[in-house]
């Protein structure tokens, strides 16, 4: 049913749509706690960063890593000399590119469902005896679940779609950075290749579908965990 | 047990307050609405920092203004049950119960044993179900339970019956005498509740607009015409403190020793022996300058006018003493005058109804 | 209508108005769609004609593939510059542009080129130890030789040489060849295949050899009117033809548009 190529980039886009959530997802939890509950200077501005990538277009995103994360920029020099690592061109580049353009998304995400916890809660798990950080897994973490769980899916698909920083940052790289959207696009370059183009584009919807109900689902099994009325 | 001198201001709200308590005893802070009781107890707890002042709790400096000094609620063990429980929704009763005996320090003894706590709360069928399926009466049961629980040196009570039904109420009430007797625990018992510090309290603290108005046993602070809070009150009145005699023959009255006189009240279910609280209202107090006769009422008490005090409501506040406690009564303005009452007049107070408060959860007198 | 909100309806009708009128003053050039590696030299061109004729060419730069693509949709472009024969005479079949303006503009030759700061040596021949010189993880950053003229050149020549199929492999493919060169010039690729024009465009590149001409099918431009064009558009072909457009492509690197072939 797919071709070869097509079930390359199937899986390259699976990959690395999960490493970029595997990774951001704890990120943005953490981030969105500090934007919901912590008090500091440089909150506003921590929010606008985070937001950046929302507002940017994504090849202008796309360039900005590769100034920092290429390997002339400052992160890419270090992780160059340091790990002898190189992120332009491979499947964890894909990530990084897609990740930064899903990050704000999934902080979003969990944020709100922070935000929605009745911070009585907290006052209450504080005068039971629990720390800033028990407080956060014991009682933040569990309650905020089907938004975390929404964000990752939500984050997961945000990964599936994304091209222009992928592409600007990462390339087009078949079986490395070769994502669904990238290879779309190749095909629709190609002269003849509207058909490919097409089984590709129906593969996108049936992932972005799937990933949807996946996200219903958990998140209703996760609010009957929670026990919420 | 408590050194509280401390202060704090918001915008307009400023709360100003000095009061202390012993250990073992409760505490109640009396007042409306927006008094600044629910700020005080925030200020006990290190859920707010004093501007200005100290709190020392158990002979520990807990909040020091001047110095900075702030040692986190989290720190001080002090438990706190809420006016709404909060119960961790995503935890069993019995993970909620658990929360805070897991996190004490290291080392703290187990003074409040589960076993006991769930059985004078009654929650051990209660242990498998989750907290959206409770009623507001076992919610509060539970909070009181996981807040004994974690093993606190000072329990911390915020208006936790306001949220209930009157029946809900009486029986939680019963729930926290018996707890009160089983674990001896210092109490600050927040409440806009006359009824509830009467049954409660062994000392309460009265509070206007964020300032202490005045403190005492509620015996001591009730039964006087010039009481701020107390006095203006419809149910005024006076508490007073008596023993069960016994009981009468045929059973439907029962007979209190009032330091001497007798105080007959309708068949009460405790022990000879036993002490008892009575509230009696000023307007259920009539007075007579003459022994009555043919009267169905059955207590006529010897008092002595003490103070009179004029009512908006152009009835007057009269402050007796009888039986060396104080009584209350209310009577008009035209009877003062045409009884000529003054302060010193021997009259004799006529007593309609008692509420009584006994030990096995008697009958409460008041709507809150 | 009120009185305060008259001032505020005329501002708003007075803004919408301005650009029209400001574009109607800079009398409007023709549209033109041209391949992304004729970007700087045909600003360049389009400057010179703005002074001369005080009509602003607009130009839209990008892969061949997808101007072409885009003009298949209906694009308004006036004039097309492809940077090879097949796209063009995919346009041509669909009657798209005017056969009678077609022509061949200019040439282009294929280099190797490395980073600036790379000392690498290497000489094209058959037989070349491409794969060598690329290194354990290097990759060769082209153009994509799927869909991209750059791309296609590229392959014909590393083919014709016999490196392609050991380092096909190794190939990062840009959809156009200025992502590409960018990618050499930051460093990121050791080598990439890109127009002789484009490495003199950048700095941060350096030739390490050129490719001969034969190794591959000839570079060549056409570049054809429209259906949509005016005659403001056969005028700047006019002058693309021209001597002084000429010099410009010249300086740039650009060779005369060879011969058609046989």
């Amino acid at each position: 049913m797919l071709s070869p190529a097509e079930w390359t980039a199937l899986v390259a886009s699976l990959v690395v749509g999960a490493r970029a959530v595997v990774i951001g997802l704890p990120l943005a939890v953490a981030t969105a706690w500090l934007l919901a509950r912590a008090q500091f200077r440089g909150r506003a501005l921590l929010d606008a960063l985070v937001h950046a990538p929302l507002v940017l277009p994504p090849v202008v995103v796309g360039y900005v890593l590769l100034l920092t994360f290429g390997v002339q920029g400052p992160v890419g020099r270090w992780l160059d000399s340091v790990f002898g690592a190189r992120l332009v061109f491979t499947s964890a580049g894909a990530s990084l590119a897609a990740g930064v353009m899903a990050f704000p998304i999934m902080v979003r995400a969990v944020r709100l469902s922070i935000e929605a916890i009745d911070p009585g809660l907290e006052l209450a798990a504080r005068s039971l005896g629990a720390g800033r950080l028990d407080r956060f897994f014991s009682i933040t973490l569990p309650l905020a679940m089907p938004g975390v769980i929404a964000a990752a899916i939500v984050g997961f698909a945000a990964c599936l779609g994304e091209f222009g920083a992928v592409i600007t940052f990462a390339a087009n790289v078949p079986g490395e950075t070769q994502t669904l959207p990238l290879a779309i696009y190749s095909a629709l370059q190609t002269p003849g290749g509207e058909a490919a183009a097409l089984r590709l584009a129906l593969l996108s919807l049936s992932i972005a579908l799937a990933a949807l109900l996946l996200a219903d689902w958990l998140g209703r099994r996760a609010r009957r965990w929670t026990a919420r009325p | 047990m408590i050194d509280f001198d401390a202060g704090i201001a918001r915008g307009d709200f400023r709360v100003d307050a000095a009061f202390a308590a012993t250990a073992g005893t409760t505490t109640a802070l009396f007042g409306a609405s927006g008094a600044g009781k629910s700020t005080l107890l925030g200020l006990l707890a290190g859920a707010l920092r004093p501007d200005r002042g100290r709190i020392a709790i158990d002979g520990e400096l807990v909040a020091d203004a001047a110095s900075g000094l702030h040692r986190p609620l989290e720190q001080r063990r002090i438990a706190w049950v809420f006016q709404d429980g909060r119960l961790f929704p995503h935890l069993s009763v019995a993970r909620n119960l658990d929360y805070g005996l897991a996190r004490r320090p290291r080392g703290t003894p187990v003074r409040f044993a589960r076993e006991r706590v769930l059985e004078v709360l009654g929650l051990a069928p209660l242990l498998e179900r989750w907290p959206h399926s409770l009623s507001g009466g076992e919610r509060q049961r539970v909070a009181i339970g996981r807040a004994l629980l974690a093993q606190p040196r000072l329990l911390l009570l915020d208006e936790p019956l306001a949220s209930l039904d009157a029946p809900r109420r009486l029986e939680i009430l019963g729930f926290l005498e018996r707890a009160r007797r089983e674990f001896p625990l210092p109490m600050v018992y927040v409440t806009h509740s006359l009824a509830e510090v009467l049954r409660i309290a062994d000392r309460m603290v009265l509070l206007e607009r964020g300032r202490v108005v005045g403190a005492g046993a509620p015996a001591t602070l009730t039964g006087r015409v010039d009481t701020p809070l107390l006095a203006g009150r419809a149910d005024a009145g006076a508490l007073l403190l008596a023993r069960v005699q016994a009981h009468d023959a045929d059973g439907s009255a029962t007979r209190l020793d009032l330091g001497g006189l007798t105080l007959m009240t309708p068949r009460l279910d405790a022990a000879p022996g036993s002490e008892v609280r009575a509230y009696v209202l000023a307007s259920e107090v009539m007075i007579a300058t003459e022994a009555p006769r043919g009267l169905s009422v059955r207590n006529v008490l010897p008092a002595t006018v003490l103070k009179l005090a004029d009512r908006p409501d152009r009835t007057v506040l009269i402050e007796l003493s009888c039986a060396g406690q104080q009584l209350l009564a209310a009577v008009s303005r035209g009877a003062v005058a045409e009884l000529g009452l003054r302060a010193g007049s021997e009259v004799f107070a006529l007593v309609k109804t008692v509420a009584i408060d006994a030990p096995a959860g008697g009958r409460m007198m008041l709507e809150a | 209508m009120r009185g305060p909100l008259r001032p505020l309806v005329a501002l708003m009708l007075l803004g919408l108005a301005w650009p029209m009128t400001r574009a109607a003053a800079t009398a409007s050039g023709p549209l033109v769609y041209a391949a992304a590696s004729l970007t700087d030299v045909l600003q360049q061109v389009g400057a010179d004609y703005q002074r001369e004729t005080g009509k602003a060419v607009k130009f839209s730069f990008g892969s061949t593939a997808t101007l072409a693509r885009q003009i298949e949709s209906g694009a308004r472009a006036e004039l097309f510059v492809a940077a090879d024969q097949e796209w063009m005479n995919h346009l041509a079949g669909r009657a798209l542009v005017r056969r009678a303006s077609r022509r061949d503009l200019v040439g282009n030759r294929l280099v190797l080129v490395a980073p600036v700061a790379s000392t690498l040596q290497l000489e094209v021949a058959a037989g070349m130890p491409l794969r060598a010189a690329l290194g354990q993880s290097g990759r060769l950053s082209l153009a994509d030789p799927a869909s991209v003229p750059a791309g296609k050149y590229a392959k014909a020549a590393l083919t014709a040489l016999g490196a392609w199929r050991e380092v096909e492999s190794r190939i990062v493919a840009s959809d156009n060849v200025r992502m590409a060169l960018l990618f050499v010039a930051r460093g990121e690729a050791p080598l990439g295949i890109v127009y002789l024009t484009d490495a003199q465009a950048e700095p941060r590149v350096r030739v390490v050899a050129e490719f001969p001409p034969g190794s591959h099918p000839p570079i060549v431009y056409p570049a054809a009117l429209t259906t949509n064009a005016g005659a403001e558009a056969a005028a700047f072909l006019e002058y693309l033809s021209g001597t002084a457009a000429r010099r410009r492509f010249d300086a740039a690197g650009f060779v005369p548009a060879p011969m058609p072939q046989p």
